[in-house]
């Protein structure tokens, strides 16, 4: 029988950001004797995370601290741990030192730059460090989300008086001249087509299906999902629209429920270019001069290939035929790190009938909480209540995948959902653990990613297979076949 | 066409996404930042007392 220690130390008022969080626990957790190790932010949810990780972290322990949590199999152990992981956050770990501060700006900024200042503050902060930007000259992408709207507007408003870019906030991709910020794919295909996009994933679900068609991408202009709401009044998508027209042959705009004036707005000013809007979920399309309305991301790739592609058409992956679970197994359960995917499930689903619930629903009337034990579900892992203090599952998959292997698990599952996306900024190892899964329920997956991306698209794709997963190349595919499975 | 200028990024906040900037070539400046210090309450009435903020 061994016997483990517990130690916890807590460090008030300290900032750290949690990624770099995560990264000091994956470091002490290699140290001899320590079974388990994490450091995070003290928010309830944090602790709450730690509780079910089967620690027993003191009460009373401040949202503004940082709690650093051991078992190792001596006291001894868990305090060099500790140790080992407070000399790591005060000085061995914060890469990239520089001397630079915003103060700098002006002096680093050239006339023939295009400067984007990248924000990854909490959003408390935000406000201050875009405004201070747009006064030097510089864009800024806000990856940050919880930016009050009224900032965001103001900031919007400033940038388009100055000809600046505010991309985002909860921005998580942009593409600048073929180059990615944040999340973004090693694209093969170069071109000159242009997307605005107020959702991430849909940004690069839309990119990688274009460029595995042929179909090169110049810039995506991530405006974030407030920008189509009438208290923005797509300030931002507008600013790109007229940016996009002067460099690229057609553009593609992806969004999730636009404000019906915005829309129509957003519509009338697209023009005689070759055009896509993508409003996620609609059930209709239809052509409105040179622009295809559609809620469908391959349906939109489809009709791009038809208007500029180089005359082929986009396959749609078959189906294949799996063993049918037995009649016990009936719920449905989806787990997503792309909060777009995650909604274009929805809406696909609810048109084939499975009325799934989520705590992102696609229509509101589905809306659930953490309770939905036993319901058809969709859920966005990535949203508010499941990051706050954690970095993001496509940075840290581990919760996201432990939900997976948990519901593997149930005799009352008949389908598993889940997407996976590679690329710039995604964890090295998006589907790491998930060779634990059990194989009763239908595992669907879809893979958003190229073979040019760090983490292999086959290589992904052929471990997900060895698991008995079926994989789609398109989230939309994946949610169709999920569907038909539950017929 | 226009022509392009050369993206720039400057980092404020997590280092997470430099390593992509540096894989694409991208130059790129990580920017110093923390959070301003928070005063406390106490502290702040006696400092609206003396008129200072």
């Amino acid at each position: 029988m061994i016997y483990l220690e517990e130690k916890y130390h807590v460090i008030e008022g300290r900032y750290i950001d949690s990624v770099l969080l995560m990264q000091i626990s994956r470091e002490i957790e290699k140290m001899q004797g320590v079974s388990k190790a994490s450091c995070m932010v003290a928010t309830a949810e944090n602790i709450s995370f730690l509780e079910m990780a089967g620690f027993h972290p003191p009460s009373g322990v401040s949202g503004n601290s940082i709690i650093i949590a051991v078992e190792a199999e001596s006291g001894q152990k868990c305090e060099e741990a500790i140790n080992g992981a407070i000399r790591l956050i005060d000085t061995g770990m914060v890469q990239h030192k520089t001397s630079y501060t915003l103060d700098d700006l002006p002096d680093l900024i050239t006339p023939d730059d295009f400067p984007v200042v990248f924000i990854s503050t909490p959003g408390e902060y935000v406000y201050d460090v875009a405004n201070k930007s747009l006064d030097s000259g510089a864009n800024v992408h806000i990856f940050s989300s919880n930016v009050p709207i009224d900032q965001e507007l103001r900031l919007k408003t400033k940038g388009a008086s100055k000809g600046l870019f505010v991309m985002g906030p909860d921005c998580g991709t942009s593409i600048i001249n073929g180059k990615g910020l944040g999340f973004a794919n090693a694209l093969e295909v170069k071109g000159d087509i242009g997307i605005i996009g107020s959702s991430g994933t849909g940004i690069q679900e839309l990119s990688v299906l274009m460029d595995r068609n042929g179909l090169g991408i110049s810039y995506a202009i991530g405006v974030g999902s407030n920008d189509l709401k009438e208290s923005i009044n797509g300030i931002m998508s507008k600013q790109a629209l007229n940016f996009l027209k002067e460099r690229c042959s057609a553009i593609a705009l992806v969004c999730k429920k636009p404000d019906p004036s915005v829309e129509k707005t957003l519509l009338e000013s697209m023009g005689d270019i070759p055009s896509v809007f993508i409003s996620l979920g609609r059930d209709k399309q239809y052509s409105t001069g040179n622009t295809y309305v559609t809620g469908n991301i391959d349906d939109a790739v489809s009709h791009l290939m038809s208007k500029i592609g180089k005359g082929h058409k986009v396959q749609q992956e078959a189906f294949p035929k799996v063993k049918e679970p037995g009649k016990e197994r009936k719920l449905l359960r989806g787990f997503f790190v792309g909060g777009s995917l995650c909604y274009q499930a929805q809406a696909i689903l609810h048109g084939m009938g499975v009325h799934v619930y989520s705590n992102a629903p696609a229509d509101n009337q589905y809306k659930v909480k953490k309770d939905f034990d036993n319901l058809d579900v969709c859920i966005d892992t990535g949203s508010e209540e499941y990051v706050a203090g954690k970095p993001h599952p496509m940075i840290d998959p581990v919760s996201r995948n432990s939900f997976l292997v948990k519901e593997s698990g149930r005799t009352d599952v008949r389908v598993i959902l889940f997407d996976v996306i590679l690329g710039y900024g995604s964890a090295e190892d998006p589907i790491a653990g998930l060779d634990q899964m059990k194989s009763g329920p239908v595992l669907v997956a879809s893979i958003c990613g190229t073979e040019k991306d760090s983490q292999g698209y086959q290589s992904i794709r052929r471990r997900l297979e060895d698991r008995g997963v079926v994989v789609f190349r398109s989230a939309a595919r994946a949610a169709e076949y999920a569907g038909t499975m539950m017929r | 066409m226009k022509e392009e200028k050369k993206l720039k990024v400057f980092n404020v906040g997590t280092s997470w996404f430099l390593k992509p900037l540096e894989d694409q070539g991208i130059e790129n400046y990580n920017l110093d930042w923390s959070p301003p210090a928070k005063i406390d309450k106490d502290i702040s009435s006696i400092l609206k007392k003396l008129g200072r903020k």
